[in-house]
């Protein structure tokens, strides 16, 4: 993998002295550069995000230097040598500008639900206890619980400052397994540089941000990186059962492709003793331990992954799928019982119900009625080109008379999850996630299928042309939902304000479930989502209806930019909104504005004498309309301009009443 | 050899065995250093001490200051597993750093856990902990690998 540096002997000073500086300049173009793609973007506003996100706002002088990053990288690893500090570099200054640039430009974490995070971390902190019951996160608690732990150690309520760098964190951490993991697949030097390279240019599933996934996909990069570097093997015959039919396969791939024979691809494994090897399977077992306590997919994805390894002989470690079934299916049992009692339907309604699970991860996606659905087909178009050049570089490594079984099963694996539920509708998302590593590799094959293989000019103008192009895409699929993902100052601070106004047992109403109102003091408060039946119009007497349904001794309506974007972008709502929601809700005296602030209002609702009405009742009037006619929304298509928003009155019970 | 920026390195010394692994056999090339064989894991684990003693105290004065808090992201990130990485004794860099801050962090979570069973997430106690475990390093670290024994290639 390194270069091969000529001896002492035979090095001149002045060959010596071209190398340095060859290397010095390797090392130093791409900092400048990550140095001017900052500066290029220190003006840019995410509050000013549209239907297509984020890069709407991205100046094209960024778009430079990426894309001369990209010319470089392309030029140091077309050489003979490859210079592993060089490359290096060129790798880390990649992952800070497409990873790290968001964080430099918002200041603030971003996604909602993150502040959700924060709030079961706070919980746990402060009771010392989890709670299963409050929310389903909590039944696998082991990320909250290190995080309130790292808390405490800290001497802080929340590690916020890491928060909004945990994105390029984690990204740097991934880094050193991916490059282990494609070392694996090929003993050329080149490979592992170009599928980090590929990797990281194509992740636009962005499950990086602080949560259980993120710490979860470290894991399983770690599992893999050890199974395939030090427990893998190529010399194992196929169990009987499947011999017949592996050697037919074998067969017809090899007329199809007009080879005679496969060798295994891959790189010798890492020679380990006894001793060493069962260290090994003890750290694996203690890494799947920390997976198990604290996400539900990542080791359903590991456990699948090394079943097949195991069932296709391409791993020593036999009897390992058994244990870690034992331990996932144990956690579940016992300490997830919380969670899986109340939700069989969850878990197991999707099973099976393959249709039902691409039609709510993509299906559903692709009805939104704005521009926004341009973002969803760059996402579904950069998937598949990825899935499309990953079959091109396993055709051509078959060609070349190489099987990787082993990447190739970790592509492929992730797909059977699609059958097991739809998670929320993020299947897909995750599977994209969990075979991008190996499809990344497999990338590399498409240019580079063996070490013979020179990368040509004509080779190096490809590659540079797709990595320049896929940079904006990137921009487009991954922050083409910030109008909704981005978190403002003033938001979190409207998230605050509501903690502080609101006491214990109060109900908290809010218009869209794109929030970050379950920042502290989650046991404490009743929260409730506008029904979808009330949606798009949300109606006064809706709204009311809806915080009618909790008896608490006070009601709060809480809207924010992020509620009030997701709005917009998903039924075609006005820019105005914001505003126009809070004109009509105003128009009703059962609401009082108590705290404002350019991103984030707070209203007391008085629900006193409203009888609550369930959505599916005979009696709920259907919301064809807005809820009081002669509002702001009637209005919106009117030429006159909307009347100024009142100010803000004083609010009964010695509440909270803070201006801007 | 001339390494990185022009500083000479010990040559390693590539060894051919042949040694047995699960099933089957496998020719393998061995490095076997002359120096510590996991150097990354070591020098890690030479910074991580002393910062791990330098939070516990903070953390039992209960300093309040941004070096105490990304003190403690350090040390739950490289902490243990700079210790524990040691005795896998891997030379493989990529994979030895990949594997420091799983482990670190999966000690974390396991440590996490086992403190809410305990209903006790003691600033101290967490931070010692830890600590603790960042000094469990290997006493003997320059050892070379212990030669493989030599076996009959055999059938898979």
């Amino acid at each position: 993998m390194t270069s091969t540096s000529p001896s002492p002997q035979t090095t001149t000073p002045t060959k010596s002295a071209r190398l340095s500086a060859t290397r010095l300049f390797g090392i130093v173009i791409p900092l400048v550069l990550v140095l001017a793609g900052f500066a290029s973007i220190s003006d840019v506003e995410a509050s000013l995000s549209g239907p297509l996100g984020l890069i709407e706002e991205m100046p094209l002088q960024y778009f430079l230097v990426t894309g001369a990053l990209v010319v470089s990288f392309t030029w140091h690893v077309r050489r003979r040598q490859l210079d592993t500090p060089v490359l290096l570099a060129h790798v880390f200054a990649l992952i800070v500008l497409l990873h790290g640039a968001v964080s430099f430009i918002e200041q603030n974490p971003r996604f909602p639900v993150v502040y959700t995070h924060i709030g079961l971390t706070e919980y746990i902190q402060r009771t010392n206890e989890s709670l299963p019951t409050l929310d389903a996160r909590m039944n696998w608690p082991g990320f909250f619980s290190a995080t309130a732990m790292l808390n405490n150690i800290a001497g802080v309520d929340s590690i916020f400052p890491f928060l909004l760098w945990a994105p390029l964190a984690f990204n740097f951490m991934y880094a050193p397994l991916l490059f282990t993991i494609a070392r694996t697949a090929s003993t050329d030097p080149r490979v592992p540089w170009v599928t980090l390279w590929a990797y990281y240019t194509l992740s636009w599933v962005g499950q990086d941000y602080f949560a259980p996934q993120a710490l979860n996909f470290l894991f399983f990069l770690t599992f893999v990186a050890v199974v395939l570097r030090c427990f893998r093997t190529d010399r194992a015959a196929l169990p009987r059962p499947i011999r017949r039919i592996g050697n037919s396969v074998s067969q017809i791939t090899g007329r199809v492709v007009r080879v005679e024979k496969f060798q295994p691809g891959g790189s010798p494994i890492l020679a380990t003793t006894t001793a060493q090897r069962a260290l090994l399977v003890g750290a694996l077992a203690a890494i799947y331990a920390a997976s198990v306590m604290s996400h539900q997919l990542t080791p359903v994805f590991l456990l699948l992954y090394i079943t097949a390894l195991v069932v296709l002989r391409k791993t020593v470690l036999r009897g390992f799928p058994l244990l870690m079934g034992v331990m996932f299916f144990s956690f579940v049992s016992y300490g997830a019982i919380g969670y899986w009692s109340g939700h069989m339907d969850d878990l197991f309604g999707g099973f099976g119900k393959l249709g039902g699970t691409v039609k709510d991860n993509v299906g559903d996606k692709v009805e939104v009625e704005t521009n926004h659905v341009w973002v969803i087909y760059a996402r579904l178009l950069v998937a598949a080109s990825v899935w499309t050049i990953t079959a091109v570089g396993l055709i051509r490594r078959l060609r070349s008379g190489r099987s990787d079984i082993a990447p190739l099963v970790g592509f492929v694996v992730p797909f059977f999850v699609l059958g097991g539920q739809s998670y929320g509708g993020e299947a897909i998302l995750r599977v994209f996630l969990f075979s991008l590593p190996f499809a990344a590799v497999f990338v590399a094959f498409a240019l580079l299928p063996t070490e013979k293989v020179a990368f040509g000019i004509r080779k190096s103008i490809v590659f540079a042309l797709a990595g320049i192009l896929l940079v904006p895409s990137y921009w487009l699929a991954r922050f083409g939902n910030e109008a909704f993902e981005y978190v403002s100052r003033q938001n979190y601070e409207g998230s605050l304000a509501l903690m502080r106004i609101a006491p214990e047992d109060s109900a908290l109403v809010v218009l869209d479930g794109n929030t970050n109102n379950q920042i502290a003091r989650m046991e404490q408060f009743a929260y409730i989502t506008v029904p979808p039946t009330l949606k798009p119009q949300y109606s006064n007497e809706g709204i009311l209806n809806a915080a009618a349904g909790v008896q608490a001794a006070h009601t709060f309506l809480y809207v924010d930019r992020a509620q009030v974007s997701n709005i917009q972008l998903t039924y075609g709502k006005p820019p105005t909104f914001f505003d126009d929601i809070t004109r009509q809700v105003l128009e009703n005296p059962r609401f009082k504005l108590i705290y404002e602030n350019p991103d984030a209002r707070i209203f007391t609702v008085d629900t006193t004498g409203i009888e609550f009405i369930p959505p599916d009742d005979p009696r709920q009037r259907p919301a064809v309309t807005g809820g009081n006619n002669t509002g702001p929304i009637a209005d919106l298509n009117a030429d006159t301009p909307p009347p100024p928003l009142p100010a803000v009155d004083a609010a009964p019970n010695n509440q909270e009443v803070v201006n801007p | 050899m001339i390494g990185p920026f022009g500083k000479k390195r010990a040559r390693p010394i590539p060894v051919t065995e042949t040694a047995r692994f699960g099933s089957g056999y496998e020719t393998v090339n061995r490095y076997v250093g002359r120096r510590a064989v996991s150097p990354l894991a070591v020098r890690v684990n030479a910074v991580m001490m002393p910062a791990a003693v330098a939070l516990t105290i903070m953390a039992i004065m209960d300093v309040r200051s941004d070096v105490r808090m990304w003190l403690s992201v350090l040390l739950i990130l490289f902490g243990p597993g700079s210790a524990l990485v040691q005795y896998f004794r891997i030379p493989d860099a990529a994979l030895q750093l990949g594997l420091i801050l799983t482990i670190s962090t999966a000690t974390g979570i396991l440590l996490a856990q086992i403190l809410l069973w305990f209903n006790n997430f003691d600033a101290v106690l967490a931070s010692g902990i830890l600590t603790v475990l960042t000094f469990l390093h290997p006493v003997r670290r320059q050892n070379p690998l212990p030669k493989a024994e030599s076996k009959t290639e055999a059938k898979a």
